[in-house]
């Protein structure tokens, strides 16, 4: 250090958390092509997260999964401490009870936070779905609950449909704020290098209500919308 | 003759983030000497989510330091020998704190603004070598050096569960709740002083420690004694050496930019303000 030169050493803080429940679908229709694409996308968005240092130790992620079963396949955690599940195929679509599980374990994640002095990035909660939810499905019953919980800035939640969506339901259970987008074709990995890249802005953010996580060139654009 | 004098330096500096997304600083600072020994400090750092909040912090800024010009004038309150009590320093801030809304509000109109959109946190310092008073609003921090460099702070922060929450100048919360409107009056011999926006705290600040149970965590609320005294050390030698205001500004600015790792990993924007009694 030079003699007129200002330094000075920074003490230990720790990083305050940005919880990210992904809600993803198993259903028979997501076999093959679809489920392997999408195992590929998580990897690729676990390798992105790593290489970004504030996203690496800020970014918990849980992973849920809906077919017949609702699974948490993964909970909260930074990820470096686990490697992406291997998703299996499992049957039909409860879309509804999976969201409603996301919002659940995010709900129960603050009140850790809460428990233990911890401040939060506001959660999201990432759903992504290539059909109908089974009949029976209280697609109501969510719209309102995401729709207060936005409102309420409890969470964001962003819908994502993949060719064969019901983008009409999901433009229902969306907040006005985060309109539900489709991707183009199967490409997942595109699809999580975008969602790594918004959500280590968002982790990075101060206050996340007006990070631009939009795709900045066609090139990085995995929806069909026109930038 | 021996002479005491305080040398002040202080920079904002756009957040990464806010570059990446063409949004302006909102942070402002500024600074006054009233003479060699007494003057004004203050801070505002507009809410990242109100899209004039740049604004909001350049005008309170502004008007803050001329209402507390004419204030010291009018109460003497920097001087030694004139006792000042709580109560009677509360009353006026809250008075200045009124006034600004009003004014800031008066601005909103005439530049047909919505007033919410000019949200702010505020943070003000009047300084002398025997006497702090302070008065903030949200988040942001501040603190003082006594005659034996012991660093302490001069008020918690007002901070919500999620990250980014707390309160501004245009908060309704603080109609009903003048408790969020803090000040305090610090008796002491001062030798530096500092006051910050938040995205200088995890590069200058104790603020988010682990327990010892290692569960759970908590804010000291300390600043860090290894960040500030060499920087102190720093603004006495570049004083001594007869370095530039400029030249002073230059290198402070460029510090806040890089200057330790969190400074560098930061993206919010940044603004430190720091001053120090020199004896010559």
């Amino acid at each position: 250090m030079a003699h007129n030169d200002f330094a000075g050493e920074e003490p230990i803080n720790y990083e305050q958390k940005c919880p990210c429940v992904l809600v993803l679908d198993v259903s028979g229709s997501m076999s093959g092509k679809p489920i392997r694409q999408l195992n590929e996308g998580l990897k690729e968005f676990r390798e992105e997260i790593l290489n970004d240092e504030t996203a690496c130790d800020r970014l918990e992620v849980s992973i849920v999964t809906f077919g017949s079963d609702i699974d948490e396949v993964q909970s909260f955690s930074l990820l470096e401490n686990f490697e992406m599940p291997e998703l299996k195929i499992n049957g039909s679509t409860r879309l509804v009870d999976g969201a409603k599980e996301g919002l659940r374990l995010i709900e129960e994640r603050k009140k850790w936070y809460k428990s233990t002095g911890q401040t939060y990035y506001r959660p999201y909660v990432i759903l992504m779905t290539d059909g109908y939810p089974d009949g029976g499905q209280d697609i109501d019953g969510l719209s309102i609950e995401v729709n207060q919980g936005v409102d309420n800035k409890k969470f964001n939640f962003w819908a994502f449909g993949v060719e064969g969506a019901d983008m009409n339901m999901l433009e229902k259970i969306s907040h006005p704020q985060f309109k539900p987008l489709k991707l183009k074709g199967l490409d997942f990995v595109k699809f999580f290098k975008w969602l790594s890249s918004s959500m280590s802005s968002i982790a990075a953010s101060h206050d996340g209500d007006n990070v631009d996580i939009s795709p900045k060139s066609e090139n990085d654009n995995p929806f069909q919308i026109t930038i | 003759m021996s002479k005491s004098l305080w040398k002040i330096v202080g920079a904002s500096l756009v957040g990464k983030s806010h570059i990446e997304s063409s949004i302006p600083c909102q942070d402002a600072h500024n600074f006054k000497l009233i003479n060699d020994t007494t003057g004004i400090a203050v801070v505002c750092d507009g809410a990242g989510s109100s899209n004039n909040s740049h604004l909001g912090s350049e005008f309170i800024v502004k008007k803050t330091i001329e209402y507390i010009t004419i204030l010291i004038e009018k109460t003497s309150c920097l001087n030694k020998d004139i006792q000042i009590t709580h109560e009677e320093w509360q009353e006026h801030m809250l008075e200045l704190i009124k006034k600004l809304q009003e004014e800031l509000y008066d601005f909103s109109q005439e530049q047909k603004l919505e007033y919410k959109s000019l949200a702010c946190t505020f943070i003000l310092i009047l300084f002398s070598p025997h006497r702090i008073l302070t008065c903030h609003i949200g988040d942001g921090r501040a603190g003082y050096a006594d005659v034996s460099e012991n660093w302490k702070s001069l008020f918690i922060p007002f901070k919500g569960e999620q990250v980014g929450q707390t309160v501004f100048i245009t908060s309704d919360l603080l109609n009903d709740n003048e408790h969020l409107i803090e000040t305090s009056i610090i008796n002491d011999n001062i030798s530096s002083f500092t006051l910050m926006s938040d995205g200088c705290e995890l590069a200058s600040w104790e603020c988010y420690n682990k327990k010892e149970d290692e569960e759970s965590y908590y804010d000291p609320n300390l600043p860090f004694p290894k960040f500030f005294k060499p920087c102190v050390n720093a603004l006495k030698s570049m004083y001594f050496d007869e370095l530039s205001d400029g030249e002073i500004q230059e290198k402070w600015s460029s510090f806040l930019e890089n200057g330790n790792t969190a400074l560098q990993k930061e993206t919010d924007d940044k603004t430190m303000i720091l001053g120090t009694l020199i004896n010559t």
